[in-house]
């Protein structure tokens, strides 16, 4: 039987941690919930474990992605076969999870399912600021372009990955905003990646945690890193370690 | 007026001015070196950059020849760029530097975290325990040592 884990990664959200988790527990049974706190001051740890989540308490705030890749690298320390992110915040409808591990598990070659919130438009649903969405648009752009496949919501941190999936984000995983790089990781690694329609809520607590002069910083990075990325030489089969450190750290685990 | 100011020209007084500053520098660098403040790693490109300046102050036409080699016709303006280019070398070397290190700060903090939760589902830590304590009594197996 295989097993399914949810990432939750969380930078004070003692608010809204506990009925994220609980949704999780109610919507996806079968899922067991890592919560990832990443340095958080409000106590969000004990509440995650109190809901009855595992935790991962990281001794310093590392940012999403490197909140996101401990995540990764529990999931696959302790073998798990499937791993779906969900936001701590309460973004994310657990009841999507079913779908995706759905699409996920349809198509053996699919090694990546991105929950999309702009691929039906029909649907119902929260879909960030205009001016995030011009942004989120031009993303969609580039990545479309460079994958070579229809990409319409490439800053959805909804994702679910198989296990070669997992295997390459604890290996190597963007650092600051990484969901738009990790969509071309996935592709220049041969990895199958695609996208179902989901909805997604505003927040249920707190503010974003990005200003409008981190948004230009936010543009300006992802953009450089795919830019970048682009020359980047492509490895052939298995995901292998990007740098030599990366690599060290890979013998360094037990 | 003494003596020796009358015998020193200016240029001369210049140079023994260059001259100190360079032995100030690898001193000064030595000295960090030995308090272990500074990795021998990192001292040798400013060791490097004192001695030429030493060398350079000693040698009076090595900088008006080597720039007019190069067809800089002012000294002044060969030693700047030579200069510039060596900080913005120092510059990015420690660029990649900071890079790396906060590479691996992510990754010990990462690993830390993952041995942390290990060892939490095996022993509670005394203030989890009676965080816990509340819900169900659990008996602590850390405190008796």
């Amino acid at each position: 039987m295989s097993r399914h884990l949810a990432i939750v990664p969380a930078y004070n959200e003692a608010e809204a941690i506990t009925e994220t988790i609980a949704s999780i527990k109610r919507q996806a049974p079968g899922f067991d919930a890592i919560v990832v706190d990443d340095g958080s001051t409000d106590g969000t740890a004990q509440r995650a474990a109190a809901a009855g989540a595992a935790v991962l308490r990281l001794p310093f705030n590392l940012g999403i992605g490197g909140a996101m890749q401990s995540g990764y690298l529990y999931a696959r320390e302790q073998g798990y076969d499937v791993a779906v992110q969900v936001d701590g915040d309460g973004q994310h409808d657990a009841r999507d999870i079913h779908a995706l591990l759905e699409r996920l598990n349809g198509d053996p070659d699919l090694n990546m399912v991105t929950g999309s919130r702009f691929l039906d438009a029909e649907r119902e649903g929260f879909r960030s600021s205009a001016t995030r969405r011009i942004g989120i648009r031009l993303f969609a752009r580039v990545v479309s372009a460079i994958t070579r496949q229809r990409v319409t919501d490439p800053t959805s941190g909804f994702r679910m990955t198989d296990r070669r999936g997992i295997e390459l984000f604890a290996r190597d995983y963007p650092h600051d905003y990484p969901e738009v790089e990790a969509i071309l990781l996935v592709h220049s690694h041969r990895l199958r990646s695609c996208e179902i329609p989901v909805s997604m809520h505003p927040r249920r607590s707190g503010s974003s945690k990005i200003s409008s002069t981190q948004s230009v910083y936010y543009m300006a990075k992802v953009l450089l890193a795919v830019f970048v990325g682009m020359f980047r030489t492509r490895p052939e089969l298995a995901p292998a370690a990007k740098a030599p450190l990366a690599a060290a750290a890979e013998r360094a685990a037990p | 007026m003494s003596l020796a100011t009358t015998q020193l020209s200016p240029a001369i007084s210049q140079r023994v001015e260059v001259v100190i500053l360079a032995v100030v520098v690898c001193a000064l660098i030595f000295e960090l070196v030995r308090r272990k403040r500074l990795m021998e790693r990192y001292a040798i490109l400013w060791l490097v950059s004192g001695a030429t300046v030493l060398v350079l102050g000693l040698w009076q036409g090595l900088l008006t020849k080597l720039s007019h080699a190069v067809g800089i016709y002012y000294p002044p303006s060969a030693l700047f760029a030579v200069a510039f280019v060596f900080v913005l070398v120092m510059l990015v070397h420690f660029s990649t530097t900071v890079s790396r290190l906060s590479d691996q700060n992510k990754m010990l903090a990462q690993r830390l975290a993952l041995l942390q939760q290990r060892l939490d589902r095996r022993e509670p830590t005394p203030q989890d325990a009676q965080a816990d304590g509340d819900r169900a009594k659990q008996p602590v197996g850390i405190d008796s040592e």
